[in-house]
């Protein structure tokens, strides 16, 4: 049961003065509950790569295969796949579009062909599951604030119970706080019903807290893919693409330099307070 | 899926078709179209298209893009061609199957895709060397004389304008917006009207959200920058002109009567 | 003088159901005191929601105070004979690039201010030179709006503004669309901005680390100014920010929190230079 992306190139404008490579021979394998994080530039092909998961962008070359099937063979349905392979785009503005929340969440569980008393079970066990405050159900998803709007987004994909959840930029426009409260609920969503959840962005430090494995993309290309620890431990390369790693890492690093016996692969605030602890005490008792 | 129009997009060049008075090339489009459907024989056309191409060879516009916005319309061509070339009565050429191909219905779809290409060709000419802020400023001179019928031609200039610029932001949105709904399972590509008018509802609707926002965002932010109608206004790009323009006018009037002699003589 | 002086401003708006009734009325700026110095770099923090941006609508003149009154360079916003003055002296840069870059070609865009106020054609292209070259965008004159980076057309935004030669921008969150590069971009264009023409800049965001190298930093929630200070006192009262929905940028929180642990760190850290160099002490 796996998500495997098979030396996919993707490319637009071809034949063209304009002609892009969005994705240039990636190859890929998402296991069953993986968090993971795509992290990468504007135009590094990030937001490219996830749209071929659920088959709404096609393979110039390469092919995609979930739990084994290429999904490019004939008589493979895409439509059940985007409901396996669940989608919310950057800005929820995009999809919503009915004249209460709770319908606009019943509209993809209604496109699966669910009979009504399931469409509705499935809407509210997902409002449900995003934490969406109860007594807005019947609002106009227009009124809502910007991370209720999110939440709803959100909720719109997973009533149709898909077993991967990909969120392009879910903090996008959000302030401090309304960011960490989605991000602590995709964290809480995923230790809880284990589903596999792909976040893109552009931030490191958001992501650094919260996912299992980074992918970074640049040019195109995988240009890293591990744990954040190991990607981190990178930070000249990552530094050389534009993209910073923690500034708590930073820290360390240069601590390090300065002969601090500290762990350089710190990568959130607490493990940084930890350490620095650790190697303070250390550092007073030799010199008493 | 809709990153490809090219129609009504200007495409940024140093040629002599794009330092042109705009007015110049409105008044060129205007006679140009007149002339599409002046000629009618193969002399005049040949007229026209040494125009045509000199004038595409002059704007410095790769003629493959110029071409790429015909794709859309490749279709209506060849349906509308099929429909001249079949259904118009007089002496039979040749017949397939039910159908006959008559000289002149022969004639008329030749010279009716001729048009057609002329004509797309010919106009996209005009905006992919202007910008749109030197076109609605050429059709704000041009259509001057209509203020004093209390025509507010100020703002239908500046409204379109405006409407160029945002085309190409709103069709990367509904590319956007189709894909965030066919991720919910949307299906755009139903059978009958009824049905396919129900799948565009969850595509419309934020489209059109989008566009409301768009447009308050936009009043607010022209509003903040000053903005308070036509009177008053100066312009950064004057329309004057030069010894270029007035040459092209002369161009253009003996190029059509040249279209109009040969009609007459064959 | 102070540039933008608000007293006791007032902001409320009237809910209303579908007919159009009045339901109630909401507060959005309750009481709000500002003072800005000609000169100053200043930053306005908030959470979504917080009335930050209807206070940057009120320096623009693009609202009137219920209450209160609000002088830009000296002249009452609530007069309607100084709108256009204020307008052209306090100019507005806003979130999204691109609904607010009006033409389709970028130096047309910069001279759309200048046109508006009647400035004659030679003028409008100095004008456009310099605005685009503080801007550092002067090589993209001729370029299309939609083929830029979002850095890149809010910085062709910020230009249109200049073009007007106001004494003060307000930025009204003009980071929150864009990319960590652009966003990068914009701030260091903001405080160049600042230094080298002397402008008033008020940058309205809810990003901490954009603030650091402000002047002066006020806090919004619910409509009031809930802190003021320099940065750095305002970074070290950490527990504060927080029940205002704000964040603190890492080093500060670290800092914050090795000095719970017991640790001799000062507060309001803000810089990874200035905790190394404590922690070596």
């Amino acid at each position: 049961m796996s998500l495997i992306v098979d030396k996919v190139s993707y490319k637009y404008s071809t034949g063209t003065a304009y002609e892009v490579t969005a994705l240039d021979e990636v190859s890929l394998e998402i296991k069953d509950g993986e968090f993971i994080g795509i992290i990468g530039h504007t135009g590094s092909g990030k937001s490219t790569l996830v749209q071929h998961l659920n088959g709404i962008l096609k393979a110039t070359s390469g092919t995609v295969y979930y739990n084994g099937q290429d999904i490019y063979d004939k008589d493979y349905d895409l439509k059940d796949l985007r409901t396996r392979v669940g989608m919310v785009f950057q800005y929820p503005e995009h999809q919503l579009f009915e004249t209460t929340v709770f319908e606009d969440v019943e509209f993809g569980p209604k496109n699966q062909g669910l009979d009504e008393k399931e469409v509705a079970e499935r809407a509210y066990d997902a409002l449900q599951r995003v934490g969406f405050p109860e007594e807005y159900y019947d609002q106009s998803p227009f009124d809502l604030s910007g991370g209720q709007k999110r939440r709803a987004a959100i909720a719109g994909v997973l009533a149709m119970k898909p077993s991967v959840l990909i969120l392009d930029e879910p903090t996008a426009g959000l302030d401090p706080k309304g960011r960490n409260e989605i991000l602590d609920m995709i964290r809480s969503m995923h230790e809880k019903s284990h589903i596999t959840i792909i976040l893109v962005s552009h931030s490191m430090e958001d992501v650094a807290n919260y996912v299992d494995r980074i992918i970074v993309m640049n040019d195109a290309k995988v240009f890293l893919d591990g744990t954040p620890k190991e990607v981190f431990a990178h930070s000249k390369d990552l530094e050389a693409i534009g993209l910073a790693v923690p500034e708590v890492t930073y820290l360390m690093l240069e601590l390090k330099e300065m002969g601090w016996d500290v762990d350089t692969t710190v990568t959130t605030v607490e493990e940084a307070r930890k350490e620095i602890l650790r190697a303070y005490e250390v550092k007073k008792s030799a010199s008493k | 899926m809709f990153r490809e129009i090219t129609i009504g997009q200007y495409y940024p060049a140093d040629s002599l078709l794009h330092r042109l008075d705009p007015r110049v090339k409105l008044f060129f489009t205007l006679f140009y179209m007149i002339g599409i459907f002046v000629a009618d024989n193969i002399f005049a056309f040949s007229l026209l298209t040494v125009g045509l191409f000199s004038a595409v060879k002059l704007s410095k516009v790769p003629f493959g893009y110029m071409v790429k916005g015909l794709q859309a319309i490749i279709l209506l061509l060849i349906i509308a061609g099929a429909f001249n070339m079949f259904l118009t009565p007089g002496q039979t050429l040749a017949t397939v199957g039910p159908l006959t191909i008559t000289d002149v219905g022969l004639k008329n779809a030749g010279l009716m895709t001729a048009r057609m290409i002329y004509l797309i060709i010919g106009t996209s000419l005009m905006t992919l060397t202007t910008t749109p802020n030197r076109l609605t400023d050429g059709l704000e001179t041009s259509l001057g004389p209509l203020q004093k019928l209390n025509v507010p031609v100020h703002e239908i200039a500046l409204m379109m304008s405006i409407a160029l610029r945002f085309i190409p932001i709103l069709v990367e949105e509904t590319d956007k917006i189709m894909k965030a709904q066919m991720a919910r399972g949307a299906d755009f590509e139903t059978k009958g009207l009824v049905r396919k008018a129900k799948a565009m509802v969850p595509l419309l609707v934020p489209l059109f959200v989008s566009a409301f926002r768009r447009a308050s965002d936009l009043a607010m932010a022209m509003e903040a920058r000053c903005y308070h109608g036509g009177e008053g206004r100066t312009k950064m790009k004057p329309l004057h002109y030069s010894k270029e323009d007035r040459v092209a006018y002369l161009l253009i009037l003996l190029f059509f009567a040249g279209v109009v002699v040969l009609r007459i003589l064959f | 003088m102070n540039i933008i002086d608000a007293r006791k401003l007032v902001h409320e708006y009237f809910r209303r159901d579908e007919e159009g009734n009045v339901e109630g009325v909401s507060v959005a700026l309750d009481g709000v005191d500002l003072k800005v110095k000609a000169g100053q770099f200043i930053s306005v923090l908030g959470h979504n929601g917080s009335g930050k941006s209807t206070l940057a609508k009120h320096i623009n003149a693009l609202l009137t105070p219920s209450d209160g009154t609000i002088y830009v360079d000296g002249k009452n916003t609530a007069e309607p004979e100084n709108t256009y003055d204020i307008r052209q002296t306090a100019g507005m840069v806003f979130q999204n690039p691109d609904n607010q870059i009006i033409a389709s070609i970028v130096e047309e865009d910069v001279g759309f201010g200048p046109e508006n106020m009647g400035v004659p054609t030679d003028e409008i292209w100095e004008r456009v030179e310099n605005a685009l070259k503080s801007v550092q965008m002067w090589k993209y004159r001729t370029h299309s709006p939609n083929r830029l980076s979002g850095g890149q057309k809010q910085r062709v935004a910020i230009a249109g503004v200049m073009a007007m030669q106001p004494k003060c921008i307000i930025l009204d969150e003009p980071t929150a669309m864009l990319d960590p590069d652009g966003r990068k971009e914009v701030i260091r264009v903001a405080h160049e901005l600042n230094q080298k023409k002397n402008i008033t800049v008020i940058l309205i965001t809810h990003y901490m680390e954009e603030v650091v190298d402000s002047d002066y930093v006020y806090v919004m929630d619910k409509g009031k100014i809930v802190m003021e200070g320099v940065p750095r006192d305002i970074f070290s009262r950490v527990d504060e920010l927080k029940s205002h929905r704000m964040d603190v940028p890492q080093i500060t929180l670290l800092a914050h929190e090795l000095k719970r642990s017991g640790v001799p760190v000062p507060e309001g850290i803000l810089h990874r230079k200035e905790l190394i160099n404590v922690l070596n002490s």
